[in-house]
């Protein structure tokens, strides 16, 4: 009955439909005695509401008393007796089978099947955003259900030319998948390869958040994230209004764009809640944050081990005295406090919010202090370190902050073993490898490609943003007049 | 595939070495102010870290590291004092100070305490690389 490509065939009976379902200890099955007819219904429990399925479904059904054939039984049911606002015939097993496990209830007629929608209403409500908190805008964050996150998105884009275009993913999960794009300014091209992608994609499970960006990326060999991710509505849907294409993934509480490039990800929703002044302030100061989470580690190594005379001299007397009484070169102490701040790190991830928060305070200060009172560590190594890792943090993307975590130990390898010539190296091919990036045929690094790449840098003001972005070849060029 | 070459390429770079070396931090000992002078023994040179003494300059600066308690290490010296202008030939031969360091003539060698202090207040117009360029 279930076919290898997942999918189920056979006659629409009961035998059929309880067999698929065997073993299933939510499956809900009852036969109804409507007149001379018997009906059957079926449910999953926790998918559907009990009482709504009564009210709405049994009721009416049974005191359908008049009808003299189960075909009429079943017109009737379709269009006139039963209150449900959705209401569909069933015209094979699968579809069925998918409507049970779609929050429908589904009744039998003889060979015909009528599903009635009777979701429950048990769902988690939205809730303000934990990651992307910003201090004005909109507190309602994504949730795990994919119906619930289109309602928000219908409230942020009343347009009635938004676009959700609904698919499954995965052949056991039968995860829903919306794709959202706005009709007549997303480049058509954007929407049809995105939805080339999701077609192509065969796996059991679409369930976690990597397995959606892995398989809808095609997998690239980079850690940079090549889908931005978001928990923020508002967010979500101005980057529709800038011409990019969505995914809500029925199971994550968060919304996928793409095209993604650098400058995507390194504006924070905060950008457009305050003035354009303070925004391209703080907008430099997290790329300036960038350039320091990436190489300081690497450049303190380079410096203090293979060209101290590039350091002012009493700079490099504060090193020396500092490093004084540490039995480990200055490589091993950084190197090494790196893997510590890594450590830490994925310690705390790891642990409940509360303990989390002790253990990052007993393992940042606490040993980091006493290491260095014990002359185990320089304080110039853990001043470094930690500073890089703070500037990680001042990140907005998650993914992308990981990415630079990443080449931030390479870089730091590298000049330990060739000093600033190896900095230098890594610094290249970290370039190469970003301008061999794209996403969605946009090039990773497409802000700082054109002529205006240095007004990326900065949020300019709003008013002057009469035209969408061009790398996305919207329809609609223009954003305002 | 490129990947691997690239590898391999850094791998070479590493194993054959670069023209610089890698220092032990801990142990440097920095040079602000050097001063030079003509003995009777040959040259003395004097330095916040040390003394060094020797037939020719070469030897003085051997002498010094010798007797230097870590490493000792000239690029960082800002001004060096010549007691006799027959030396500044050597010392610009020797390629030791780097060009930026400033030059001053005195007729004796002073306490190297507070000297640099001193004399990064009263800058001199003439550096190495002034005198480097003056070479015939």
């Amino acid at each position: 009955m279930r076919l290898p490509d997942g999918t189920y065939r056979g006659a629409v009976s009961d035998e059929n439909i309880s067999a698929i379902f065997s073993g299933a200890g939510d499956f809900n099955r009852r036969v109804l005695r409507v007149g001379s007819h018997t009906l059957y219904l079926y449910a999953i429990d926790g998918l559907t509401s009990g009482g709504d399925i009564s009210e709405y479904v049994v009721k009416p059904l049974l005191q359908d008393t008049a009808a003299q054939s189960m075909d009429l039984l079943c017109d009737r049911a379709l269009h006139s007796t039963v209150y449900n606002s959705v209401a569909e015939a069933c015209e094979d097993l699968n579809t069925v089978a998918l409507k049970l496990v779609n929050g429908f209830s589904v009744v039998l007629f003889g060979s015909r099947a009528v599903a009635f929608e009777d979701k429950t209403g048990e769902k988690r409500s939205p809730s303000a955003p934990e990651v992307e908190n910003t201090v004005k805008g909109p507190k309602d964050a994504f949730t795990e259900t994919v119906r619930t996150n289109t309602s928000l998105l219908r409230r942020h884009l009343r347009t009635p030319a938004l676009r959700l275009y609904e698919t499954k993913v995965g052949q056991r999960s039968l995860t829903n998948v919306t794709l959202a794009y706005i009709d007549g300014l997303t480049d058509p091209t954007l929407v049809e390869r995105m939805k080339q992608r999701l077609s192509e994609i065969d796996v059991d499970g679409l369930v976690t958040p990597s397995s959606v960006e892995e398989y809808v990326t095609c997998s690239r060999p980079t850690a940079f994230p090549l889908l931005q991710y978001t928990e923020r509505t508002d967010r979500f849907a101005q980057a529709l209004l800038d011409g990019r294409v969505g995914l809500l993934v029925d199971g994550l509480p968060l919304g996928y764009l793409a095209p993604v490039d650098l400058g995507w990800l390194m504006a924070s929703p905060e950008d457009r809640g305050t003035d354009f002044v303070s925004a391209s302030c703080l907008r430099v100061l997290r790329y300036l944050a960038l350039l320091v989470g990436l190489f300081l580690p690497g450049l303190y190594v380079a410096m203090a081990a293979f060209h101290p005379e590039m350091l002012p001299t009493a700079l490099l007397q504060s090193i020396i005295e500092s490093k004084q009484s540490v039995p480990f070169p200055t490589i091993f102490e950084v190197l090494g406090l790196l893997i510590a701040f890594e450590l830490l790190q994925e310690a705390s991830v790891a642990l409940p919010q509360s303990i989390g928060q002790s253990l990052s305070i007993i393992g940042g200060l606490v040993v980091g202090t006493a290491a260095v009172e014990a002359s185990i560590l320089s304080p110039a190594a853990l001043i470094v370190v930690a500073t890089a890792g703070i500037a990680g943090y001042a990140l907005p993307g998650r993914s992308f902050a990981d990415a630079i975590r990443l080449w931030r130990f390479l870089l730091a390898v590298l000049a330990s073993l060739l000093g600033l010539f190896g900095l230098t190296l890594g610094a290249l091919v970290l370039l190469v490898h970003l301008a061999q990036q794209e996403s969605l045929s946009v090039a990773y690094l497409a802000p700082f490609s054109r002529v205006s790449g240095i007004t990326s840098l900065l949020r300019t003001r709003l008013k002057n943003q009469k035209y969408r972005d061009s790398a996305l070849h919207p329809l609609d060029q223009r954003n305002q007049k | 595939m490129k990947w691997l070459y690239l590898v391999l390429a850094v791998a070479l770079t590493c194993v054959f070495g670069l023209p610089f070396r890698e220092y032990d931090t801990a142990r440097l000992l920095p040079i602000r102010t050097l001063q030079a002078a003509v003995t009777e023994q040959g040259v003395k040179i004097v330095s916040e870290v040390g003394e060094g003494e020797g037939a020719t300059w070469e030897a003085a600066v051997q002498n010094l590291r010798d007797n230097a308690s870590g490493e000792v290490f000239f690029d960082t010296a800002e001004q060096i004092i010549l007691c006799d202008r027959s030396l500044t030939n050597r010392v610009v031969e020797s390629g030791l100070l780097r060009p930026a360091a400033q030059v001053y003539y005195a007729d004796a060698l002073r306490s190297p305490e507070g000297l640099n202090e001193y004399l990064t207040a009263h800058e001199s117009s003439l550096t190495v690389a002034d005198l480097k360029a003056a070479r015939p």
